[in-house]
């Protein structure tokens, strides 16, 4: 089973994440949205496309103005139903996107943590507006999927609060503008 | 290991964990590649080991309330040493920590200059500038290029840049080869990177890579926009790990108003010098600006990290001061608890002697204390055991002795006093012990001589000294011989004496009594022998010279004869009676009722003396006794008839005879008592009644009494004579209740004592 190839996540912050959540903190976050994914079989091989908006934060911003890199994590599930059960993970893609200002260049570059594809955009409109369309991620293949079961696929995007400076992180994980994350996007997998 | 060993042992390991955390943290804080991921675990880990280490010095303060409330020995001592170890600690580090911090706030903001930050602004822009002038002669280059494939381009339909994206097409991308033009060599020609001729929309119609791409890097719908409003772009573009190009799109010239507009972009790498500089530039122009944003961030950081450096230290102190202070404390808690223990006599307290310094030396000494003391506490228990089995044993010894000793102080006051003393001096089971010889004759006046006699003694202390001392009680003259001797000092300085006597009126009674036995033995056996021949020899002489004699001379002699015979007889008679006193017949005892036995006496005088009164008060239910039913009827005989003749001829005799049980279960006997209201016994006679031939009266042998007490006294009992206050006299006797076949044997043995 393709378990995930997954960006880097710290115990601690989801500790520190779930005791906000606890108390009573927010945990839906405006920032970022799942407009729209699907998903579609290519050469056996499922593949997800996600359309993402975001509405960052004043402080987000400022700080991405100022020369420190956001990654936002795009996490991808592959749940299997069950029917007296809860559902069985198949698959989990956990793939990171980081966006940094080129002071040199004057651009807004886009990194793919996991293939290292940059891209860049000249304002900050159009970098969202790439950042957002992310095509072609490969979930799993065919072989992994049993075609009398139902499958469903789920996606969020969130701002991994871990990848920030060091400095950052308290605050961050204590205040609201940061912790932005998407609801779950769902959809049936369809073979 | 002990428990707390054990505890602080573990506490350690958590303050050494914690300071390894905090290195960490504090290089974490550094953003140090490899501890910057764990900086929030570290944040946590510290601070649930700031609050544990909270939680146990909470704990400890808590116990150390506690016991200063209890009033715990050593708790003050805890509290002074814990107060101080922490002031020693949290003082250096306080002055330290606001040192440190203003250090902290001052070192971070002396990084941003306003001279470093124009300094960093200005290099960014000379590497602009030397990039533009670069980038100027690019376009140039490639509008050039741009003007060469004017020339020769041909028509050719774009390719779907999707259909190149499929890994399954079979669309070959560089088929670059146009007529009489080649992309690919256009692009060695001019130093490019890659050179693609794409359509206005994006299509890419050919294209022409150095390292072998399948795509090319496309341009963004920006660029293409402004392409499309006939302008060329020019911009410096960050691919490929992180190494600068140079791209430029610039707008094909359309050869002809039917051919497609296309445009072209090249993406020139920037010379490796340059590219490496320029990286430099972008860097740090980067951190700075970082860094610049994370000012106040960053001294929160630093201040976080370095307070919770701070509480760890704080608190690891104070931990550190309540072990130590416990620790300390701890042997003198011991020796508190060990002395409170002692104090409340318990001496086994041996305290564990856990160190070689001062204070395991004065456990130690504790412990020998401890132990000399329930050493000398077992001797003197010894000791007083000792006395005291000496003690029982002395009163065991003066509790069975017949004679009575008396103990008394320097104030003539009784210390001690056995039973027999008390028996004795006939004052009952009265608790003399304390109260002072006068006080005791007070209420026994009769016991007066008994003072008057021993007090020259008592008062002139000298060596022993022996004094017969004669009483007259309610039980008749009693004859005491007294022996005392001053005691020796005791410590307390007291002097005393001991008075011992015995009764020996019943010795000297014996004694009479053995004599008269004795003469009455001889008399018996000196008078009775020749008393036959006389006896014959007046019959003989009678018989021989009586019919031979005138009648007045017959007649002499008949009444001389007689009365010889006659004399003899009493004589013979007297001298049997003698020797029944001397020589009685063996005890036959048996179970008797006292009472019918009285009764049946009783009933033998009412029958021959009808003027008499008798009286009986007899106790019902007394109990049997063994006795020799035919002596104590005898006994009873003697008694009675001796009270009704001491009636005198006034008035009718009245005898009153009553029984009772007394004394207790361990000496049960029976009272008998035979009253009379005849006119007394005179003082001087009464101590002699029970002696032979002693009587008021003239007829009788004189042996009534006398024979009496010796059957009496064969059945272990005692009897007396008194005048009763009301007038006559009283004969009391008291027998012992004995066990069956015990009476027998003990009667016998009496017996031959009193003979």
């Amino acid at each position: 089973m393709p378990r995930s190839r997954s960006a880097s996540s710290n115990f601690a912050g989801r500790v520190l994440a779930l005791l906000l959540l606890v108390l009573g903190a927010g945990a839906e976050a405006a920032g970022i949205r799942v407009e729209s994914a699907s998903g579609r079989m290519v050469n056996d091989i499922y593949m997800a496309d996600v359309t993402l908006r975001y509405d960052f934060s004043k402080d987000t911003l400022e700080a991405l103005r100022s020369g420190v890199p956001l990654t936002v994590v795009v996490e991808i599930d592959v749940n299997r139903a069950r029917k007296y059960l809860w559902d069985a993970t198949v698959a989990t893609v956990r793939q990171g996107y980081r966006i940094e200002r080129h002071a040199l260049s004057d651009q807004l570059v886009i990194t793919n943590l996991v293939t290292g594809n940059r891209k860049s955009f000249p304002s900050l409109d159009s970098a969202l507006v790439g950042f957002g369309d992310i095509d072609d991620i490969p979930v799993l293949e065919r072989k992994h999927l049993d075609p009398a079961e139902r499958y469903k696929v789920r996606v969020r995007a969130r701002l991994d609060i871990e990848s920030l400076p060091a400095p950052m992180r308290p605050l961050a994980y204590l205040s609201l503008d940061w912790r932005l994350s998407s609801r779950w996007y769902t959809w049936e997998l369809e073979t | 290991m002990t428990r707390r060993t054990a505890s602080g042992m573990l506490v350690g390991l958590l303050g050494l964990s914690m300071l390894a955390s905090l290195t960490l943290m504090g290089l974490a804080t550094q953003d140090l590649v490899d501890f910057g991921q764990l900086y929030s675990t570290l944040l946590v880990v510290n601070s649930i080991g700031v609050v544990t280490f909270v939680i146990l010095i909470g704990a400890n303060l808590r116990t150390l309330i506690g016991q200063l409330r209890r009033g715990t020995p050593g708790s003050r001592l805890t509290l002074r040493m814990v107060t101080l170890f922490t002031l020693l600690a949290a003082s250096p580090v306080l002055i330290v920590y606001s040192f440190s911090m203003d250090f902290l706030r001052r070192g971070i903001d002396s990084w941003f200059d306003l001279r470093v930050e124009q300094a960093i602004n200005d290099a960014l822009e000379l590497s602009r500038s030397a990039l533009d002038l670069k980038m100027r002669e690019l376009l140039k280059q490639t509008q050039q290029i741009a003007e060469e494939l004017t020339e020769t381009s041909p028509p050719m339909m774009p390719l779907n840049l999707e259909d190149l994206r499929d890994p399954g097409s079979t669309i070959v991308a560089n088929t670059l080869d146009f007529e009489g033009a080649n992309l690919d060599e256009l692009r060695r020609r001019h130093g490019a990177d890659e050179l693609a001729l794409l359509s206005r929309q994006g299509g890419v119609i050919a294209f022409s890579n150095a390292v072998g791409e399948l795509v090319p890097n496309l341009p963004n719908e920006t660029i293409l926009l402004q392409l499309r409003q006939g302008q060329s772009y020019i911009g410096l573009d960050p691919l490929r790990d992180g190494g600068l190009y140079v791209r430029v799109v610039v707008n094909v010239p359309r050869p002809g108003a039917s051919s497609d507009a296309r445009i072209l972009q090249g993406l020139y790498p920037i010379p490796a010098r340059m590219n490496k500089l320029a990286e430099n530039v972008q860097r740090d122009f980067a951190h700075y600006t970082e860094l610049a944003y994370l000012r106040e961030q960053l001294k929160v950081s630093f201040t976080m990290t370095l307070t919770l450096v701070l509480l760890f230290g704080i608190f690891a102190a104070v931990w550190a001061a309540f072990y130590s202070a416990r620790r300390l404390a701890q042997p003198i808690r011991d020796l508190a608890e060990g002395t409170r223990a002692v104090a409340e006599g318990d001496y086994e307290t041996n305290l564990p002697v856990s160190s070689n310094d001062e204070m395991g030396f004065l456990v130690d000494s504790f412990n020998q204390m401890t132990r000399k003391i329930a050493g000398a506490r077992d001797e003197a228990k010894r000791n007083r055991d000792q006395v005291d089995a000496e003690r029982a044993y002395l009163e065991a010894v003066l509790g069975r002795l017949s004679s009575g000793v008396l103990t008394l102080d320097e104030e003539l006051c009784i210390r001690t006093a056995n039973a027999s003393a008390t028996q004795i001096l006939g004052i009952g089971a009265a608790r003399l012990d304390g109260s002072s010889l006068g006080e005791v004759c007070a209420a026994h006046p009769y016991l007066e001589p008994f003072r008057t006699r021993i007090l020259p003694h008592l008062e002139q202390p000298g060596p022993d000294w022996q004094e017969q001392v004669v009483l007259f009680g309610t039980s008749g003259r009693q004859v005491l011989m007294c022996r005392g001797t001053a005691l020796p000092d005791t410590p307390g300085g007291h002097t005393g004496h001991v008075i011992v006597y015995d009764d020996i009126t019943a010795l000297i009674q014996g004694q009479r009594n053995a004599a008269w036995s004795e003469v009455a033995r001889r008399l018996a056996h000196e008078i009775k022998n020749p008393l036959t021949p006389i006896q014959l020899s007046a019959e003989r002489l009678r018989h021989k010279y009586l019919h031979t004699m005138d009648p007045s001379d017959a007649e002499v002699l008949d009444r001389l004869t007689n009365t010889i015979v006659q004399q003899v007889e009493t004589m013979k008679s007297m001298v049997n009676t003698f020797s029944e006193y001397a020589r009685p017949p063996k005890m036959q005892p048996q179970a008797l009722d006292l009472n019918r036995l009285i009764e049946e006496v009783l009933d033998l005088y009412r029958a021959a003396h009808p003027e008499a009164r008798f009286e009986t008060d007899l106790a019902v239910g007394i109990p049997v006794i063994e006795a020799d039913v035919s002596r104590l009827r005898q006994v009873f005989n003697n008694l009675v008839k001796n009270a009704l003749e001491a009636s005198g001829p006034d008035a009718p005799p009245c005898i009153r005879v009553a029984s009772r049980a007394i004394g207790d279960s361990s000496s049960p006997c029976v009272e008998i008592r035979v009253e009379d209201r005849g006119q007394g016994i005179a003082a001087d006679m009464l101590e002699h009644v029970f002696e032979p031939y002693v009587t008021n009266k003239h007829k009788g042998t004189g042996l009534g009494l006398a024979i009496v007490k010796k059957i009496v006294e064969e059945h272990g009992g005692v009897v007396w004579m008194e005048n009763r206050a009301q007038g006559g006299a009283a004969a009391t006797i008291r027998l012992p209740v004995t066990v069956p076949g015990q009476a027998a044997e003990s009667a016998d043995l009496r017996r031959d004592a009193v003979l």
